[in-house]
């Protein structure tokens, strides 16, 4: 397959992904200081970030059918860009599904709630640069680097060195997912009292 | 405050799990591994200067580059009555410091597909010698005259990633009236330099020397000793001394050698000393086209400034490129240091030189026998470690995504940059382990992510709570 289908197909993710990001800035705009604005723009924007992200998201698979359909997949595990793409790829395929499903399990409530409401603009919002990190070691297998993957420089990683860590670090990782899991079961007592309508299942 | 102090926690375990993978990402695989002949320099790259003039009659390099006292090489030392070697071609480098520095490169005239492209990693085949994949020493003396395989032209054996299929030498002598072979010039910081040359040899199925000699290897079979000892009338000592060797102590002003000038037969009768030493590599009168190539390195103050000089035509048309005015030529260079040999070296991608022409490296002409060498100006190349990227590897698009480009010969700069290869390099050392740990990350990352969004989701009730 020509690369450039692979090309214009992270294109349209992109896109998709930046109008998913348009929409929650002007909803958090609105939420704040445009409350009066919330039934209308609000309610568009949210929906309109909900649809593009979901379009987004969709896009994420036709992009790694169409890269694998460039690059076998041995050649593609043998280079150390090429799996650093699929590592960011994935990572970034995981934090729109994260979005995803939190704003199918709460809608629009999300925005009663300010620790909803600022993870998923952050999700939103972080997972949209992320992509564009993705994007650009892309552009580096390609030889058109653009220099926003030296962002992950800043936290000390090398994205010329595949992405791998130490197996006991892979230990403490899943230790601190799972801790961070639970740390509002710390807070039992908090929780149980607290008003039953912010249950999902209950909205 | 529950929420506050929520938030606080999350904030923690989210700058906890960013600063660790950051601090520990793409580590505790990369490490020495000598039984499969793995052995990472702590530098991956280092830099060399070049420059280069001609007269008309001859080609003069100028080189300069950061080494340690590389003169060191290959020594017999007297011990317990026996004469013991030491310094040798390890796995890695000789942890003696015992083994010469060199700069070598090969040249052509665009006669050898793919060079100008690829530079030496067209020469570089799995099976050779320190590969993680060695081949057997039986197998490769069946195969090569020698026990183990060095690096070749594709183009030399039927099956040109198979370094066991050599081509008959009717074939090969066919390859190199075409020009199918690389000048290979290799300057030795001790089994060339003190005789005042580099080493002239040329590639084709193997690193063959030009024809004539340069040294040879100090011992008597017949009779289990060393051939050669120190002339005490003209080196005043009939031996060097281990400790000051392992001290450093000698200079480039000091006999390090045995050469013609100073060396005689040995002596068995003599009162040899625990201790006493020998270099192993009596250095001959440079002779016939092997010694086409003069050379004078001196190493100060923690670099090597070396000068070479050949004719632009050696007359020997079949083992050295000729040079012409107006010509223009593609080169690869090599950089052995830190006692290291074979594979352990930095390698830099191909350029260009040429007379008067465009080229990476221009060749001034002048006037006399000297170049006016502070009037030209260094090209500066970047060398890396190379690890063991192989030519099979290069070209072959189920290994290498950018396969079809190689075999187009787009120019290697045009993909990667020196420092990508660096990394490239000690990757291509392990491949699987590396593929494994990587596929663990990925998922353990994406277990993270998801845990933590489970955990922040679930803490948004303790927020109702709060209001």
């Amino acid at each position: 397959m020509n690369s450039a289908f692979h090309t214009i197909v992270v294109s349209l993710l992109t896109g998709a992904f930046a109008i998913s990001v348009l929409g929650i800035v002007l909803r958090v705009y609105v939420q704040n200081w445009k409350k009066e604005w919330i039934p209308t723009i609000g309610k568009y924007a949210d929906f309109m970030a909900w649809v593009s992200a979901l379009t987004g998201f969709v896009l994420i698979f036709a992009a790694l059918i169409t890269g694998f359909a460039v690059w076998p997949i041995h050649a593609v595990l043998n280079s150390s860009i090429l799996k650093n793409k699929i590592f960011t790829a994935v990572l970034l395929l995981i934090f729109w599904a994260v979005f995803l499903v939190i704003r199918y399990k709460f809608r629009e409530r999300i925005w009663q709630s300010a620790t909803l409401s600022v993870y998923y603009f952050l999700l939103g919002v972080g997972a949209f640069f992320w992509g564009v990190v993705t994007n650009s070691i892309g552009g580096d297998v390609a030889g058109n680097s653009s220099g926003f993957e030296y962002i992950v420089h800043l936290i000390g990683v090398d994205t010329r060195w595949s992405f791998y860590l130490p197996t006991w670090m892979l230990f403490i990782l899943v230790g601190l997912g799972v801790v961070a899991a639970f740390v509002p079961s710390f807070f039992r007592q908090d929780q149980k009292q607290a008003p039953k309508d912010f249950k999902a299942k209950e909205m | 405050m529950k929420r506050m102090q929520i938030a606080v926690i999350y904030v923690l375990i989210a700058s906890l799990a960013v600063g660790l993978t950051g601090g520990f990402m793409s580590s505790g695989v990369v490490q020495d591994d000598p039984d499969r002949n793995i052995v990472i320099p702590d530098e991956r790259m280092t830099e060399l200067k070049v420059k280069a003039a001609y007269n008309g009659e001859d080609i003069f390099w100028r080189f300069d580059w950061e080494s340690e006292d590389g003169f060191y090489h290959d020594y017999l030392v007297y011990e317990n009555g026996e004469w013991v070697q030491h310094g040798a071609s390890p796995v890695g480098p000789d942890l003696e410091g015992v083994y010469e520095d060199r700069l070598t490169f090969l040249i052509d005239d665009g006669s050898v597909e793919h060079f100008n492209s690829a530079g030496g990693f067209l020469t570089v085949q799995e099976g050779m010698r320190y590969m993680t994949s060695m081949a057997d020493a039986e197998e490769a003396a069946e195969h090569v005259d020698r026990n183990w395989v060095r690096k070749f032209l594709p183009e030399t054996r039927e099956d040109p990633t198979d370094w066991r299929t050599v081509k008959e030498e009717e074939e090969l002598e066919k390859l190199v009236d075409a020009g199918y072979f690389l000048d290979f010039w290799h300057w030795r910081a001790h089994r060339s330099n003190p005789v005042g040359h580099a080493e002239d040899t040329h590639l084709l199925e193997d690193r063959n020397a030009d024809t004539g000699d340069m040294f040879t290897t100090n011992w008597d079979d017949e009779l289990d000793q060393p051939q050669y000892m120190f002339d005490p009338d003209t080196a005043g000592k009939h031996a060097m001394d281990w400790n000051r060797v392992l001290a450093r102590d000698y200079t480039q002003d000091d006999y390090y050698y045995l050469g013609p000038d100073n060396m005689t037969e040995f002596d068995p009768d003599h009162d040899w000393q625990e201790g006493d030493t020998l270099p192993r590599r009596p250095l001959e009168e440079p002779t016939g086209s092997r010694a086409n190539i003069f050379a004078n390195g001196v190493w100060d103050d923690g670099r090597w400034n070396l000068d070479l000089q050949r004719a632009m035509d050696t007359g020997n048309p079949r083992e050295d490129k000729i040079f012409h005015e107006q010509g223009k030529y593609d080169i690869a260079f090599a950089i052995h240091k830190n006692a290291t040999g074979t594979r352990w070296h930095y390698v830099s991608f191909p350029f260009t030189f040429a007379f008067e022409r465009e080229a990476d490296i221009q060749v001034q002409k002048f006037e006399g026998d000297t170049p006016p060498w502070d009037e030209i100006e260094w090209e500066t190349f970047e060398m890396f470690y190379p690890g063991q990227i192989t030519w099979d590897h290069a070209i072959n698009p189920e290994q290498h995504a950018g396969a079809e480009e190689v075999k187009k010969s787009t120019p290697i700069s045009e993909a990667h940059t020196e420092e990508e290869f660096s990394f490239y390099g000690i990757e291509s050392e392990f491949r699987d382990e590396i593929l494994g740990q990587w596929m663990m990350t990925m998922g353990a990352v994406s277990i993270f992510v998801v845990l933590f969004s489970i955990g922040v989701v679930r803490s948004a009730r303790i927020e109702r709570r709060d209001q």
